[in-house]
């Protein structure tokens, strides 16, 4: 199947519930975010971050192109994208953690194209790892609000977009983004001190 | 914590946020009465929200994430490369294409200062660096005393594009007016020299298109000078969108653009009349046409250029007699203008409200109608040139009778609409249009002589068609071919070469055949096979019968739909042009009229599609007009466009209209009867789906009950287990937790009504209700569900299916809740094992069961088991 056709079908039918056509529209999403990932660090070359947004716009526009998707794929791809993210912070962040261990270095598989490259130091290596471990509590007691964590997050997306990609109203991601980062500070601040 | 105590800090917190800081406590000290831990609870957090944005944002950058605005522009600093025989010797200013500079040749060949334009953004590619230096020749040629002189440009060596510029030293336009408190009449002269420049550069066939006051030079002397001109052209190619990808939009470019370069029309010498008509708004009034609402998006924008028409400059002036004193007072410099941080001239005393009420009489009338000529939103209704443009003004000023006229009744009409709209916003226009004319409706008459005998035809050429279809099943043999499907298909390649080769003396039969057999291969999910033989179809009808016989337009509107309906974005532009075709076909024609509408409608879906809902409204408008008047009221046609009109109200955010024009399809789909009944189910669906996305749950709910009552009756089960899901999750965002299980659990008592009962289905079922209550905090309840859940899975998709190896997981999360931990570590870790084996780990559903394997394992106090678990997924 055309693969632009296939990430918006696997798209729509993961908005209706398949977790299977979920999965796979992850797996390909996250390697499109990593393959833009690579050629954005060649592009800007020596002053790289990770330009969320832009990333996650492109890696769209590659998988679904700017015009054709319908209006709904678009906030599914946003849910998706910004899990993607969220993992490719946590590997940067792991491997960071892994070569600081030393031994572990060995085991850990580079990505041939990431390179070493590596966006993290350790300090925010620790910090994202923090925060991924505090998301995965927060989503226990709420997974909407770790939804919405995510995406304004990892996918550097405005209120507007984190509404359209959790699919919930703005007024109820403002209200979840308050308690949220709220409690994150306070989970991560108690951590430090 | 548990989800429920959760709900409870949520609760408090939300109220007490919105207090101010001094009314908390008071407020905190009822609401936790007798649990101070909750009290503590909420106050700690409501501490820490005051710096948590802070504190995620720095997370952020420090991870290098958030920065969101691409490469960090360089700072402006005055090149020391050459470019080419010229070298930039102090910065002018900065504007949203790139610096400007002056600069003066390097060879000395002679002395002259220049403006140099050094274009931000990525290099250009060897063929566009080609076009570029013979895009310059063409603006070169352009001499003009309103025109500033392009003398060069060319590429620099690192690959910058640069443009040469005669060096003018003025004010922008709008300033310089302010500044002398120039009259109307002097304000009209010099932007008659605004319109000589503009209508030589089109004689020379060059458009601006993006006028605007910062790209308008007034010199000391009084003479304009336009800046810039066709440098936007110069840019526009592939290249452009690799230029700006990663640069927003400029806001003032959308400000000043035409209705047609909105939709992504080519622009054409029209949208620098509208754009001047902007231009002598301002000029006149010291206001935009438009008022955008604070913050405006870019399709806020867009709908507001494209849909509303604006008020009259002289009831601008009397009306709002401040804006004068809003237009900006920059220094002009070629280039920098618009944002140049120039100090402001000195402010106008205020407004004299006598002057400005004189200047509101004068622009009644003949003014007033010939800025809004110029701004009409259809290109064939404006000036056909500037130099008419320009006539007028010039009437104007010496008492003669000008060409722009309030002509007619519907201009009224629609002022009036745009005046009275009320809570809905512009373009509900069309949705009270759409109403008015449903009460109005012509009925077309149809020659009844005519339609018995094409009846006749119709049964003739439909038995031959069935015959054709029978015999082709008859000879098949039923031993052939293994799955329902599979056989299908053999019968369908053999029908496809008999179709061919046996039909081919009697081609109109040969393409109904293929037409059906089309729709049969695209039933079934082929859609190449689908498409190739509607375009077998449409060929033979063309060559039979011509282009424009309906049977023909009949033939391309089904490609069309096949190709719309694939959705891709090869497919839909290729749609998007059939519909055209037809729709050039039936112009005019009156026998047409059915195909016309199907051709709007099928255009209006696919723009709707192409997100180019502005295009989109006003062919789905027309379907509905034409519709309204041939069709019966009731017509699931009808009907039909309606709802995707309402969906295209939802999408442009305008959710008073969707509602509006959704409670009129059910009363429609209601009229027929048992024929629409199921589409009452979808309307009510949707009706909910527009609530929710408002955040209006209780009536969300309310609209998902009534569809669920009603689908209940039909026979689609799949749509019915979805409406179950999308009530539980309204139920749920309200906290009636209560309501939601019971929901989910009649989702389970119809799948069993519905399926086996090791159908998979009923484990989705299950499935979904034991997470309802994992996620509500209630394991004891959810246990049963995961469990039945897992035993269906692994029955009916086998053990190592990567559902049930999740399920598993499920099951240790479910245990863990409840305190087993022994039984919780089994599952968790069989789960594991299972999802490492299909390397399905990275998945959102599987984090969560990694995540609770290794807080268990660090609960036991293995850390070590668990920093394996992060080792095996890299």
């Amino acid at each position: 199947m055309d693969p632009n056709v296939e990430i918006t079908v696997l798209l729509r039918e993961a908005a209706d519930g398949d977790r299977a056509a979920l999965d796979r529209a992850f797996e390909q999403v996250y390697g499109e975010l990593r393959r833009v990932a690579g050629s954005q660090r060649r592009r800007w070359e020596g002053d790289y971050t990770l330009n969320t947004t832009a990333l996650v716009h492109e890696a769209y526009v590659k998988m679904v192109g700017s015009n054709s998707a319908r209006f709904e794929d678009r906030s599914h791809f946003l849910a998706v994208a910004a899990r993607a993210m969220r993992q490719i912070l946590v590997n940067y962040a792991e491997r960071r953690q892994a070569a600081r261990r030393g031994g572990g270095a060995a085991h850990v598989e580079l990505d041939e194209r990431m390179g070493e490259f590596n966006p993290l130091t350790h300090e925010a290596a620790a910090e994202v790892l923090a925060l991924h471990e505090a998301l995965g509590r927060l989503a226990e007691m709420n997974e909407r609000q770790a939804r919405v964590v995510e995406a304004r997050f990892f996918a550097g997306l405005d209120l507007e977009g984190t509404a359209q990609a959790v699919g919930i109203s703005l007024a109820t991601v403002k209200r979840d983004w308050a308690l949220a980062s709220a409690w994150l500070h306070r989970e991560l601040s108690e951590g430090k001190e | 914590m548990d989800a429920e105590r959760w709900r409870q800090i949520q609760d408090v917190f939300e109220e007490a946020a919105v207090l101010p800081r001094e009314a908390r406590d008071a407020f905190l000290s009822v609401a936790c009465e007798g649990d101070p831990e909750l009290r503590a609870e909420v106050a700690s957090l409501l501490s820490s929200a005051e710096t948590a944005d802070t504190f995620l944002s720095d997370i952020a950058s420090r991870a290098g994430l958030g920065a969101v605005h691409g490469p960090p522009s360089p700072s402006v600093e005055v090149p020391k490369h050459p470019f080419g025989p010229y070298r930039a010797t102090r910065l002018l200013g900065r504007g949203g294409m790139g610096a400007v500079f002056v600069a003066e040749r390097s060879d000395d060949q002679f002395q002259m200062e220049v403006a140099l334009k050094a274009l931000a953004g990525a290099p250009l590619r060897a063929e566009s660096r080609a076009r570029f230096l013979s895009e310059r020749q063409i603006l070169a040629g352009l001499h003009h005393p309103n025109i500033a002189q392009l003398l060069d440009g060319g590429v620099s060596d690192d690959g910058t594009p640069f443009f040469v510029m005669e060096l003018v030293e003025g004010r922008s336009i709008d300033a310089f007016c302010e500044e002398r408190g120039l009259s109307v009449e002097d304000r009209l002269e010099l932007f008659l020299q605004v319109c000589a420049g503009v209508g030589h550069a089109h004689t020379n066939l060059v458009v601006h298109r993006d006028l605007k006051p910062s790209n308008i030079l007034v010199t000391d002397d009084g003479t304009v000078k336009l800046l810039d001109f066709g440098i936007a052209r110069m840019l526009q190619s592939e290249d452009a969108l690799y230029l700006t990808a990663t640069q927003a939009p400029h806001p003032m470019t959308v400000a000043y653009a035409s209705p047609e370069q909105i939709r992504g029309e080519p622009p054409t010498t029209s949208c620098d009349v509208y754009g001047l008509g902007v231009l002598l708004y301002r000029l006149l009034t010291g206001r935009h046409p438009y008022d955008f609402p604070e913050g405006s998006g870019y399709v806020e924008l867009s709908r507001v250029i494209c849909e509303t028409i604006p008020t009259t400059p002289s009831q601008r002036i009397l009306r709002d007699p401040d804006g004068g004193g809003e237009v900006r007072r920059a220094t002009g410099v070629n280039g920098g203008p618009g944002d140049a941080s120039s100090p402001p001239a000195d402010p106008d005393p205020d407004p004299d409200l006598d002057r400005l009420r004189e200047r509101g009489r004068a622009l009644k009338g003949d003014l007033d109608w010939i800025v809004l000529k110029a701004l009409e939103k259809e290109p064939g209704r404006r000036y056909a040139s500037v130099a008419e443009f320009a006539e007028d003004i010039r009437r104007h000023l010496s008492g003669w009778p000008v060409q722009a006229r309030p002509v007619t009744f519907s201009y009224r009409t629609r002022r009036f609409m745009a005046r009275h709209r009320g809570p809905v916003a512009a373009s509900a226009v069309v949705a009270i249009l759409v109403l008015a004319l449903g009460v109005l409706g012509v009925r077309y008459v149809v020659d009844t002589r005519a339609q018995s005998r094409a009846l006749a035809e119709e049964a003739r050429a439909t038995q031959a068609v069935s015959d054709f279809l029978v015999g082709l099943f008859a000879v098949a043999d039923p031993r052939q071919g293994g799955a329902d499907t599979l056989r299908a298909r053999v019968l369908l390649e053999r029908g496809r070469g008999r179709a061919g080769e046996e039909l081919a003396e009697v081609p109109g039969i040969q393409a109904r055949v293929f037409g059906t057999l089309a729709q049969v291969y695209w039933g079934l999910g082929y859609s190449l096979e689908a498409d190739s033989l509607a375009w077998a179809q449409l060929d033979l009808r063309r060559q039979q019968l011509g282009p424009d016989h309906p049977e023909t337009l009949d033939a391309a509107l089904y490609l069309a739909h096949l190709r719309r309906e694939q959705g891709n974005r090869e497919s839909l532009p290729l749609a998007e042009s059939i519909y055209r075709e037809v729709l050039a076909q039936v112009d005019g024609n009156e026998d047409g009229l059915q195909q016309r509408i199907d051709a709007e409608e099928g255009l209006g879906r696919t723009l709707i599609l192409l997100e180019r809902e502005e295009e989109a409204v006003t062919h789905l408008r027309t379907a509905l007009e034409i519709g309204t008047e041939i069709l019966e009221p009731n017509d699931l046609d009808l009907l039909g466009i309606k709802g995707a009109q309402a969906a295209l109200f939802r999408q442009l955010e305008m959710p008073d209209s969707a509602e509006l024009l959704y409670r009129s399809l059910i009363e429609g789909y209601e009229a027929l009867g048992e024929e629409g009944e199921r589409e009452v189910g979808v309307v009510l669906n949707n009706l909910g789906y527009l609530m929710r996305v408002q955040d209006r749950m209780d009536e969300a709910e309310a609209w998902y009950r009534l569809s669920l009552d009603g689908y209940e009756h039909t026979r689609a089960p799949a749509e019915t287990m979805l409406l179950h899901s999308n009530l539980a999750l309204v139920l749920q965002e309200q906290g009636k937790v209560d309501e939601m299980e019971d929901v989910l659990r009649k989702a389970v008592d119809y799948a069993e009504s519905h399926w086996p009962p090791e159908h998979w289905r009923v484990g989705a079922a299950h499935n979904a209700l034991g997470q309802g209550l994992l996620m509500v905090g209630r394991p004891e309840r959810a246990e049963g569900h995961v469990s039945k859940a897992l035993e269906i899975y692994e029955a009916a998709l086998g053990p190592e299916h990567s559902w049930t190896a999740r399920a598993r997981g499920h099951m240790g999360i479910t245990y863990r809740r409840l305190g087993r931990n022994e039984e919780a570590l089994l599952h968790l870790e069989q789960s594991y094992a299972d999802l490492l084996a299909q390397d399905a780990l990275r998945s959102p559903p599987s984090r969560r069961i990694v995540d609770e394997l290794s807080a268990l394992y660090r609960e036991m106090g293995r850390p070590d088991l668990a920093e394996q678990l992060v080792q095996n997924e890299s």
